[in-house]
């Protein structure tokens, strides 16, 4: 393994580190940021090293590795000076810059301070700045959480002195401070709302808000709904309209000045949703009064649209839209809806898509399987008609005479091709294998007739395991449906019960009358089907004991296709009762 | 001597770090850096592919090239880890700063 790729690696991650701490250097210039650098760049040149040891040193001698340990300390030693600096200058009054440079509320004091020194650049000139410092002194009497900011020389608001004796940042403090500034906004509106068209004044507004950096920006939106969205139209209002807008608006915390003006109080300690509940009842009062529905929304929806896009990005989250009055960003609610809408039916089509392809796949492998089934159930069953054509004729001698040991076989293994045509003949016969209906020869019938007959094939097989089967069928009982078919059906029945009930068991079949159908029962003592297997028996090749697992399946499917209905009720231990509901006549 | 020299030299290396941290502790208490958790991350790993990197030369006295290798790559991992963190904070002041 090669060193030199890691060492590379490493000591260009150093340098990217290094390049940062000297941009940093270069903004502040503090000797604790000195400190920084010094270490840091001493971890570069410790890869450097290194790689020079890996080349040549290591060969030479053993102490070329003291060397790491000590550049080490004194990296180490750099970078406890750099933090003792910082934190000794932290402590200092000069550098409380640095404890103040990643708060949130120092971000929101110096936005709101940059908005302020728009409006007292313009307004200085119109009115002086000593008015200014009076509307900045009575602020500080209403919020004294505006302590400490001052008008300097230069004509502009400093808020240092407030951000230094701000203290810990709360919660409590980002809303005092709101507050505070947004009071102090609107005396500055008002006077350059004296000399200059309200409309205009909304732009430049607009402007320094669009430059607020996204995280303090949630803070500026009760300003920008009420303040941006709302009052150019107050202002724009007659003094009747305005006074009885102002008896109309009983809303906590909000109230309309003699001027149009739009104060609010304490809204800050209210959540979003709240602030927005507020702005809404505010809105819908407005309308109501102001009477000049259509226009009016037509306005307002166009100041929405307008808005800066950070503000429009804030105000837009948590369906907000979709809240304000009718008339007001309607295509936009159109639009929200929908996307929601659309995204609904996107959910809902493709869940549909997934149900059609599932079952597509399953059409499919069922279709294979049956095609399959098919091909092999043909396939065996013409060679097997020619096998067996030809064993009967060896079996009769019409090929030659054959001796008593040959005819013996020969009859076994013509009962073995009985057995297998059987099978095909049982595969052929479950539609959702083969995919074909079954053809029904209906006719009506005796059920004594069909019983009688099963009980003549199975009468050896119930023999051998000693079992006894009692009848119980009404001679005058009939089944309308295809004779063959429902003879088979009980017959595969009677065998499973014969089957997996041990020796020595019962076994009851009853036929009876119930209505237009005809319903036989077919019950025995055997083990019983376990609950979870139910459902399953009559499933084509599902069995537990090692049969093929056709004969319930083509019970089933007989029955259901004459329109009738199977089921069965089972204890374990105690037996199983196998129940078919048949219909009697045409 | 070789190796006393360095053990030592590693011993005040270590423990010099423990003198940092608490600093940067109680610096922490006055400026609370947001993702200041990867710049003690970062440091950690370095530190410890520099425990790797000078193990073998403490108790066998030679080089093993592939704990070197190994320690190399740690501290490339905890420099990752800081210069992102230095990246973000940067860019956290540079938003203020401006």
């Amino acid at each position: 393994m090669n060193a030199f790729l890691p060492v590379m690696l490493n000591f260009f991650m150093s340098l990217i580190i290094l390049f940062i701490a000297i941009k940093v250097y270069n903004i502040y210039r503090r000797k604790y940021l000195l400190w920084f650098v010094f270490a840091l760049f001493l971890i570069p040149l410790l890869f450097l090293y290194s790689l020079v040891e890996i080349l040549y040193l290591s060969k030479i001698s053993p102490y070329a590795i003291v060397a790491y340990p000590a550049i080490i300390i004194v990296v180490e030693i750099a970078t406890i000076m750099a933090q003792k600096n910082l934190f000794s200058s932290l402590k200092t009054e000069e550098a409380e810059e640095y404890k103040l440079l990643l708060r949130e509320d120092i971000a929101l004091i110096r936005a709101f301070e940059k908005i302020a020194n728009y409006f007292i650049g313009r307004i200085s000139t119109l009115i002086g700045i000593k008015n200014i410092e009076d509307v900045l002194e009575e602020c500080i009497e209403s919020y004294p959480i505006l302590t400490g900011c001052y008008i300097g020389m230069d004509e502009k608001l400093k808020t240092r002195a407030m951000e230094e004796n701000i203290g810990e940042i709360k919660e409590e403090n980002m809303e005092r401070l709101c507050e505070a500034f947004s009071y102090l906004l609107t005396k500055l509106i008002d006077l350059y709302a004296a000399f200059v068209p309200y409309r205009e004044i909304v732009e430049g507004v607009e402007k320094e808000i669009s430059k607020i950096e996204g995280k303090i920006i949630k803070y500026f939106v009760p300003f920008v709904l009420f303040k941006i969205v709302l009052e150019p139209f107050l202002r724009e209002c007659k003094s009747d309209e305005l006074k009885s807008l102002r008896l109309a608006v009983d809303i906590k915390g909000i109230y309309i000045n003699k001027k149009g003006g739009i104060e609010y109080h304490e809204i800050y300690r209210y959540d979003v949703a709240a602030r927005e509940e507020k702005f809404v009842k505010f809105l819908e009062r407005m309308l109501a009064v102001l009477g000049k529905r259509g226009e009016l929304e037509k306005n307002i929806t166009e100041i929405f649209r307008k808005l800066p896009n950070n503000v429009k990005e804030e105000i837009y989250r948590y369906e907000f839209i979709k809240k304000l009055p009718r008339g007001i960003l309607d295509e936009e609610k159109i639009v929200l809806m929908s996307k929601e809408k659309l995204i609904e039916e996107l959910i809902d089509r493709k869940k549909k898509l997934e149900e059609a392809y599932a079952r597509l796949a399953e059409a499919k492998l069922d279709k294979m399987k049956s095609n399959f089934v098919d091909i092999i159930a043909h396939e065996i069953k013409t060679p097997l008609t020619s096998i067996k054509t030809y064993t009967d004729l060896i079996r009769k001698g019409k090929l030659g005479r054959i001796n008593k040991l040959q005819k013996e076989k020969l009859d076994k293994v013509a009962k073995n091709i009985d057995r297998l045509t059987k099978l095909i003949d049982d595969m052929l016969q479950i539609p959702s294998i083969d995919s074909k209906e079954l053809e029904l020869r209906k006719e009506i019938f005796y059920v004594k007739d069909i019983i009688n007959k099963i009980l003549d094939d199975i009468d050896e097989m119930a023999k051998e395991k000693k079992q006894k089967i009692e009848v119980n069928v009404e001679k005058q009982l009939t089944i309308f449906g295809d004779k063959n078919l429902i003879e088979k059906a009980i017959k595969n029945i009677v065998t499973n019960a014969i089957k997996y009930t041990p020796e020595g068991g019962k076994i009851f079949i009853t036929a009876n009358n119930e209505g237009s159908y005809t319903h036989i029962s077919i019950k025995d003592t055997g083990k019983g089907i376990e609950k979870d297997d139910i459902e399953k028996i009559f499933e084509p090749f599902y069995s537990k004991e090692g049969g093929i697992g056709l004969g319930l399946a083509i019970a089933k499917n007989v029955v259901e296709s004459h329109g009738g209905k199977i089921w069965v009720e089972s204890v374990v231990g105690k037996g199983s009762n196998f129940h078919i509901l048949l219909r009697r006549e045409k | 001597m070789f190796r006393t020299l360095l053990v030592a030299l590693t011993i005040i290396s270590l423990i010099l770090p423990v003198i940092s941290y608490r600093y940067f502790i109680q610096l922490m208490k006055l400026v609370k850096i947001r993702r200041a958790n990867f710049l003690l991350a970062g440091t950690m790993t370095v530190l410890t592919g520099y425990i790797f990197f000078l193990l073998p030369w403490i108790f066998i006295g030679n080089d093993v090239p592939e704990i070197r290798i190994f320690s190399y790559y740690i501290i490339l991992i905890g420099l990752i880890i800081l210069v992102y963190g230095v990246i973000k904070i940067y860019m956290d002041w540079k938003e203020v700063i401006k």
